[in-house]
């Protein structure tokens, strides 16, 4: 029996960084890397890519699972280790291409983005269903998008092109689309990461915050 | 001279981050001319906004809805504003509040009814309900009961208020949270931040309470009316124009400073180099000493009314005070020599407290407007530009910048207590931000990350026996852990006023010092601390109201 869900919320881009920010931190990344998942997920939610879908399928996977095995594919560790490294002998920038074993693929995108931007370049990018490139203003030319949003781990392969022309400045990007409409059942999904960190409630937590005297004045 | 010897030559006098980043002087910071709602009024008046209020629909109990409009060269905006009859024992300032006396949202645009329909269903319930990105921003205010109790209860038989209250308090109702920004759904900063009119920090926010500050006096000159139909008055214009709205602030603006550093020095540095700018000039015009005598006059007016009893204020205020005569007497016997500026504020620095240090500094800012102004340009930030990381970066560079930028935080030993007897972090009530006692309470394992010192001084010590040519990204891949300091590090290499040089959870840090940093920069003139995180301000006291506006001379 097939439910439909009645739409939720459209989160704003910056309530999507919170919540990402959040979520990531309760399923046990550090706030480095609780920072880069707040990045990846809005980037991804910015271009039509689901980013929260990806964040839930990535946060589920390390908690079931918690194995080396599954860290070794996290598409956050490894875009931001792809990131870091680029520059340097044997990274991306170096060598000109790059193969790897990543779960949720399209969220090592935003990170190839973020190097072409630095480093004035683009990569066509492609998986299982997937290829597409990746410029400084993010992905285009999509000539193959059923697998874009797999939560499975699949071999991605990543070649270094040569911008084919300017690359367009940012501030000329035009005005952010409108934010979706989220299914509950994510963000409330979400929200229970996200509620590991708060603190909960006593009279000794109360008093840890205000002011004196009544505010009946 | 050339511009380029020109910035050299101001830059000499711009202050060190070592003297002006430490939470003392932030908690001892005045608002100037470059304050955000400053820059708001200026441009109201040069582009000759004009103002007017195309819905008022309020019963006798004063319940009911109201519009006001800000009508700019190329857009509008509305203050939608509801207010309610809330019972006494239900107001509360705090995050946790749940009913308030009055709600607001900032429309973009002009509402239609539709809108006022959507509006009227969401934004009583503040945070428990829905905007749009048709809002750009959210906030609800609390009567002063007593000021305007009393304000009613005299214009309603015909009489104006006391002048003795009206001071003692100077609003009639406070905020006690204005979102912006995307918060519940309102507007992106990012969609709307290309507008000139928005691009400045926090000026959507300062319009809804600048629009705020008029709805209260409409409130009460429509109750007074209501109780005392012909023989109310409405409010003489002069009392009126010493109201503010007031603001109840506590631990949540704190996390900010330290969550968006380019933005705060982005911030600090626009003040340091207008005060650079005007230390280096070679003479002091006429017409600018008369307008330091009329700034120092008015800090003295101000002086004189600002009302705390708070024990960490008191102290302060008659710092100030004395320090306030201690000026005004200088200027007796100044101007008095060449770069006159720069003597007056090398004399301030030896002979006054941090608040009247602070203090002068807004005055001499204050006759310099052709100078400065220019700088509130660079007081908003792109934050997404500093945040990619540079793994190239070599372990000896990493150094290097941790001894310039965060030498401060070595002298910290954190396994004393003292220097870790605090924590900050989210409660699950209302997700309101809270500190807490490290060693008496639950919770210091979801510890918030503003405890900046102690982590730069981590990442000092997990560099130990690293080699010196080796690359950050290396270091981070084996420590993923100090990522954020790392960011924050490479950061602060480009943005010396980024970070507060202060341990932020040791046993003698004042939240209410990061609390002022900010709303000093808002433009809020009297602080009064109501403990050590929360405190009580007013903004726009003494400021035009929107029909005085064009009227006015420059602001």
């Amino acid at each position: 029996m097939m439910t439909i869900e009645t739409a939720g919320p459209a989160l704003s881009f910056s309530e999507i960084e919170a919540l990402a920010t959040k979520s990531a931190r309760g399923a046990g990344f550090c706030w480095g890397m609780a920072e880069e998942t707040a990045f990846a997920t809005a980037w991804l939610e910015r271009f039509g890519l689901r980013g929260l879908d990806l964040l839930l399928a990535r946060l589920s996977g390390q908690d079931q699972n918690a194995t080396p095995a599954i860290a070794e594919i996290c598409p956050l560790m490894l875009g931001t280790e792809l990131a870091d490294f680029a520059r340097l002998p044997g990274g991306l920038l170096d060598v000109g291409k790059a193969e790897l074993v990543v779960a949720c693929p399209a969220m090592i995108l935003p990170f190839l983005c973020a190097i072409a931007k630095r480093d004035d370049c683009a990569f066509a990018v492609s998986w299982r269903g997937a290829r597409l490139t990746v410029t400084n203003t993010g992905p285009v030319a999509i000539e193959e998008e059923a697998g874009i949003a797999t939560p499975y781990a699949e071999k991605i392969t990543i070649v270094q092109l040569a911008p084919a022309a300017a690359p367009i400045p940012d501030d000329r990007l035009g005005p952010l689309p409108r934010p979706r409409a989220l299914p509950p059942s994510l963000l409330k999904a979400l929200d229970r990461f996200a509620q590991r960190t708060y603190v909960p409630a006593s009279e000794q937590s109360r008093a840890g915050a205000g002011g004196s005297g009544s505010d009946n004045q | 001279m050339t511009k380029a010897a020109r910035q050299e030559d101001v830059a000499r006098f711009c202050r060190d981050p070592a003297v002006v980043m430490r939470l003392a002087r932030l908690g001892s910071a005045h608002p100037t001319r470059l304050s955000f709602l400053r820059v708001l009024l200026r441009r109201l008046k040069t582009e000759n906004w004009t103002f007017d209020r195309p819905v008022w629909e309020m019963d006798a109990k004063g319940v009911g809805r109201a519009v006001y409009r800000a009508i700019g060269p190329e857009r509008t905006y509305s203050l939608v504003a509801f207010a309610h009859d809330l019972p006494d024992e239900m107001r509360s300032d705090r995050v946790i509040a749940t009913a308030w006396d009055a709600t607001f949202a900032l429309f973009d645009g002009t509402p239609t009814s539709a809108d006022l329909d959507r509006l009227q269903a969401n934004v009583p319930l503040q945070e428990a309900g829905r905007v749009s990105p048709s809002e750009l921003s959210l906030s609800r205010a609390n009567r002063s009961v007593r000021l305007f109790d009393h304000v009613v209860t005299r214009l309603a038989a015909g009489q104006q208020p006391d002048q003795a209250e009206l001071d003692k308090v100077g609003y009639l109702m406070r905020t006690t949270a204005v979102y912006g920004s995307g918060k519940f759904g309102a507007a992106d900063r990012a969609t709307v931040a290309w507008r000139p009119e928005l691009s400045g920090p926090f000026q959507a926010e300062m319009l809804s309470v600048w629009l705020t500050r008029a709805f209260t006096v409409d409130l009460v000159e429509h109750l007074a009316a209501a109780r005392g139909g012909a023989a109310a008055v409405r409010l003489d214009p002069a009392l009126r124009r010493g109201l503010g709205v007031g603001n109840s602030t506590g631990l949540g603006m704190a996390p900010f400073l330290v969550r968006h550093p380019l933005l705060l020095n982005n911030w600090v540095l626009a003040r340091e180099t207008a005060l650079a700018r005007v230390r280096a000039l070679p003479t002091a015009s006429a017409e600018a000493i008369a307008g330091l005598k009329a700034a120092v006059d008015a800090a003295r007016d101000n002086a004189g009314l600002w009302y705390s009893e708070h024990p960490l204020q008191v102290p302060k205020l008659k710092a100030l005070r004395n320090d306030l005569d201690k000026i005004a007497d200088r200027l007796h016997t100044w101007p008095n020599g060449d770069l006159p500026w720069d003597r007056l504020w090398l004399w301030g620095e030896s002979a006054l407290s941090l608040e009247g240090q602070e203090a002068l500094l807004s005055a001499m800012l204050e006759p310099h407007g052709a100078l400065i102004d220019d700088l509130a340009k660079g007081m908003s930030a792109d934050e997404a530009s500093g945040f990619s990381l540079n793994g190239a970066m070599t372990i000896n560079e990493v150094r290097q910048h941790l001894g310039e930028r965060y030498g401060w935080a070595m002298k910290y030993d954190f396994s004393a207590a003292e220097n870790i007897d605090k924590f900050w972090y989210v409660s699950e009530e209302k997700l309101e931000p809270r500190l807490g006692q490290r060693f008496t309470e639950e919770g210091a394992g979801l510890e918030q990350p503003l405890d900046t010192a102690r982590m730069a001084v981590a990442m000092a010590k997990a560099l130990e026996g690293w080699q010196g040519d080796a690359p950050l990204a290396a270091f981070l891949r084996a420590h993923p852990e100090h990522r954020l300091i790392a960011r924050r590090l490479q950061q602060a290499v480009c943005h010396p006023y980024m970070e507060i040089q202060d341990n932020l959870i040791g046993h003698d840090m004042l939240p209410i010092d990061i609390l002022r940093c900010k709303l000093a920069f808002f433009g809020a003139s009297r602080f009064d601390p109501r403990s050590d995180r929360w405190v009580r301000i007013s903004l726009f006291q003494g400021l035009p109201f929107p029909e005085e506006l064009a009227k006015e001379g420059a602001a």
